[in-house]
């Protein structure tokens, strides 16, 4: 019975002991190599519509989006 | 862009990280913007379905949502082939590790048997028509007889594809295709086939 409460603790503190080096020692180094990743989605374009002599019967274009960082831009003007 | 200097300034001098200033507006309305003198503005392009021939072969052709989305026709059955497959990945960006691209698969082109002269023509014949005889709709279809190749699909009234979210989702429907008509006098051809095949 003893030894099973030894092997436990003991499991426990190998437990404990390899998180304090997971997160406190090895931190700031998993946080930078978090920090160079992105998602990076690819989006394809759609194909687009011929007729059977290849004129074009649907193609695409781009309407626009105009967005803003104020926190980020420099002269406070506009 | 419709909206008030003040609500934009409102905006500008706000300490957002990121504030959108408009929904979808056209290329031009982007190139004045782009040319005004503020910098840190960001342009981003929404991809967007165009249709050369307006509202010729609405009904055949179908339309695109703004989600990229077919709906109706073609655009719609083969939404699958034509838009492609988005790709996506957690990619390091560091310059220290090597470069992982993310390669989407691009969409397919398609390829109608419609020819577009013919079409044009069709058009124009079933306008008149519908002129002349008062009519609420009519469609004409224009096939090749042996391989099935359909070369004009016309029906009316027609809408225009790039202005799907006006369109009365009773226009969507192409005629031609999805209406049930009463057969008439096609129904000849299924009895005449019917006599020889019993008198053979």
């Amino acid at each position: 019975m003893w030894i099973v409460v030894i092997i436990l603790m003991f499991a426990a503190l190998i437990i404990v002991g390899r998180l304090v080096a997971f997160q406190v020692v090895q931190g700031p180094e998993w946080a930078e190599r978090a920090g160079d990743e992105v998602l990076v989605i690819a989006k394809p374009e759609r194909g687009s519509i011929f007729d059977r002599n290849g004129a074009v019967l649907a193609a695409n274009t781009a309407d626009y989006q105009i967005g803003v960082s104020p926190a980020w831009s420099l002269n406070p003007k506009s | 862009m419709q909206q008030s200097r003040y609500e934009i300034l409102g905006v500008l001098q706000s300490d957002q990280s990121f504030a959108l200033l408009s929904g979808r507006v056209s290329a031009e309305v982007a190139d004045l913007v782009r040319a005004l003198p503020y910098d840190g503005l960001q342009i981003d392009p929404l991809p967007r379905r165009f249709y050369p021939q307006n509202e010729m072969l609405c009904h055949s052709l179908g339309y695109v949502d703004f989600d990229g989305n077919g709906g109706s026709g073609v655009e719609g059955y083969y939404q699958r082939e034509l838009a492609g497959e988005a790709a996506s990945a957690v990619v390091n960006i560091s310059p220290l590790t090597s470069q992982q691209s993310v390669i989407a698969h691009e969409g397919a082109d398609l390829v109608l048997t419609i020819d577009r002269s013919l079409q044009y023509v069709v058009e124009e014949h079933l306008r008149q028509a519908l002129q002349e005889y008062r009519a609420v709709s009519g469609s004409i279809i224009v096939m090749n007889p042996k391989t099935g190749a359909i070369l004009a699909m016309a029906s009316a009234p027609c809408y225009a594809p790039a202005e799907f979210y006006e369109t009365d989702p009773s226009l969507l429907l192409n005629p031609a295709v999805s209406q049930q008509h009463e057969p008439g006098s096609v129904m000849k051809l299924i009895t005449m086939a019917a006599a020889l095949i019993l008198a053979w």
